[in-house]
């Protein structure tokens, strides 16, 4: 009975998960061709003082989780080693979409490059634990730029 | 000042390409492999470490039990007269190396068990089904042969080697797939215990027709333990850890007729009342036919 609930489980995680996933990487691909005219680099200085007009903080933050079936397959791939197949595309998609919200938030501010760009990840239950999904936040943060015209 | 030029970049190598349904197939089977190959290695150092096991030691193992099987106070007559029909019919098999001691434990559950130490434990609600003295036999006999068979220390030592791969599997942090693995190894294991049930029986009726020169008893017991939910048994015969009932009488009722055993009349019978018969070879009127 236990194996049948699991199986369940897994199944309707594996479907959903596999959905939602393809779903936001489609998101993802559409959102970053429309921001790649704006840089998003991780240099300082790239630009001389002189021509900046304005400088501002931008942060794009994204929590994400995975779901039941990535959870049930790392630990499985835990005993054996190696890339860790469900979670390397969730902290892809993570990663990805902070920098389109950090960028989003750029350009509402009129802004003509994003310098300086790093991480910051933090995991908000262990994605260890048997009993989690794997939570955990993505910030992406750099110096935003008014250039002169 | 370096130029800025947009480029969109293609190729994600940051993800892995594999299927992940088929990765997870492929490290569940992996994982379950190495489980029944420990399993298999286990079970064979304890096969012979059971073949060595001094009787001293075997003894001892059933103290674990002792105080938690305790026939009532007012079960206690019934308990001395079951007890006396098998001291009666251990004279008779030649069966010796343990001290046997029947106890009743009050249960729910229709059932008999051969603990170590020599302990054979009914519970109450088994003996309430049992309408003659040679069904009771015929439970006697079915486990002594788990005696006979070391079944009871397979037994203890299945479900240790079990746990103990549980255990690894947890330490090792494999989650909830892997215990679903380790459970795979209770199939294995259950599969094994069927095997056991069944020569059990085949034993149980030798038992109780050297000692009653009939196997009146060995079906109708069979029967009575599972009158109810027979159908439910169907549907899970394959993850019980007895062959289905039916099976299991058609098997001895086949057995039966092939090597002849007299099978008596219902009134013919010693009715089953606590206080086994001082001599159970009086004369009966014999059908040939099998019960069934």
């Amino acid at each position: 009975m236990e194996i049948i609930v699991f199986i369940v489980f897994v199944g309707i995680a594996y479907v959903v998960g596999t959905g939602i996933e393809k779903k936001h990487f489609n998101s993802l691909k559409e959102r970053e061709a429309k921001l790649l005219s704006l840089p998003s680099l991780t240099t300082k200085g790239l630009y001389p003082e002189d021509q900046i007009e304005e400088c501002f903080l931008v942060t794009g933050s994204v929590v994400i989780s995975g779901d039941y079936f990535k959870a049930i397959l790392s630990g499985l791939l835990k005993f054996f080693g190696g890339r860790i197949v469900g979670y390397e595309s969730l902290i892809d998609r993570a990663r990805r979409e902070s920098i389109i919200r950090m960028k989003d938030k750029a350009k509402a501010w009129g802004a003509d490059a994003i310098v300086n760009t790093r991480f910051e990840m933090s995991k908000l239950d262990s994605m260890t634990n048997q009993n989690g999904t794997g939570m955990f936040e993505l910030l992406a943060f750099g110096t935003a730029m008014k250039l002169k015209k | 000042m370096t130029k800025f030029v947009p480029k969109e970049i293609k190729e994600n190598v940051n993800v892995v390409k594999d299927d992940p349904l088929k990765v997870f197939f492929k490290a569940l089977a992996g994982l379950i492999i190495i489980l029944f190959m420990s399993f298999v290695i286990l079970i064979g150092i304890s096969e012979i470490a059971i073949n060595y096991l001094p009787a001293r030691i075997n003894h001892s193992l059933g103290k674990v039990y002792q105080n938690h099987i305790k026939t009532p106070d007012h079960l206690q007559t019934d308990r001395e007269g079951i007890q006396k029909l098998l001291d009666a019919m251990i004279e008779n098999a030649e069966l010796k190396h343990l001290n046997f001691q029947v106890e009743i434990m009050e249960n729910e559950i229709k059932n008999a068990m051969a603990l170590p130490g020599g302990y054979i434990l009914f519970t109450s609600t088994l003996l309430a089904e049992l309408e003659t003295e040679h069904e009771v036999a015929f439970i006697l006999g079915h486990e002594l042969a788990h005696y006979q068979n070391n079944d009871h220390l397979r037994s203890l030592s299945r479900s240790v080697i079990i746990g103990a791969l549980f255990g690894a599997v947890s330490v090792a942090g494999v989650g909830q797939a892997g215990n679903i693995a380790a459970s795979s190894l209770n199939i294995f294991g259950m599969k094994y215990s069927r095997e056991q049930e069944q020569s059990a029986d085949e034993f149980g009726m030798e038992i109780v027709y050297q000692y009653y020169q009939h196997a009146s008893g060995a079906t109708s017991a069979l029967e009575r333990i599972y009158q109810e939910g027979e159908v439910l048994k169907t549907m899970d015969g394959f993850l019980s850890t007895h062959p289905i009932t039916s099976h299991r009488i058609k098997h001895l009722a086949n057995l039966i007729e092939r090597k002849q055993y007299p099978i008596l009349k219902k009134d013919a019978l010693i009715p089953f009342h606590f206080e086994p018969s001082k001599d159970p070879k009086i004369e009966h009127n014999v059908i040939s036919e099998a019960v069934d």
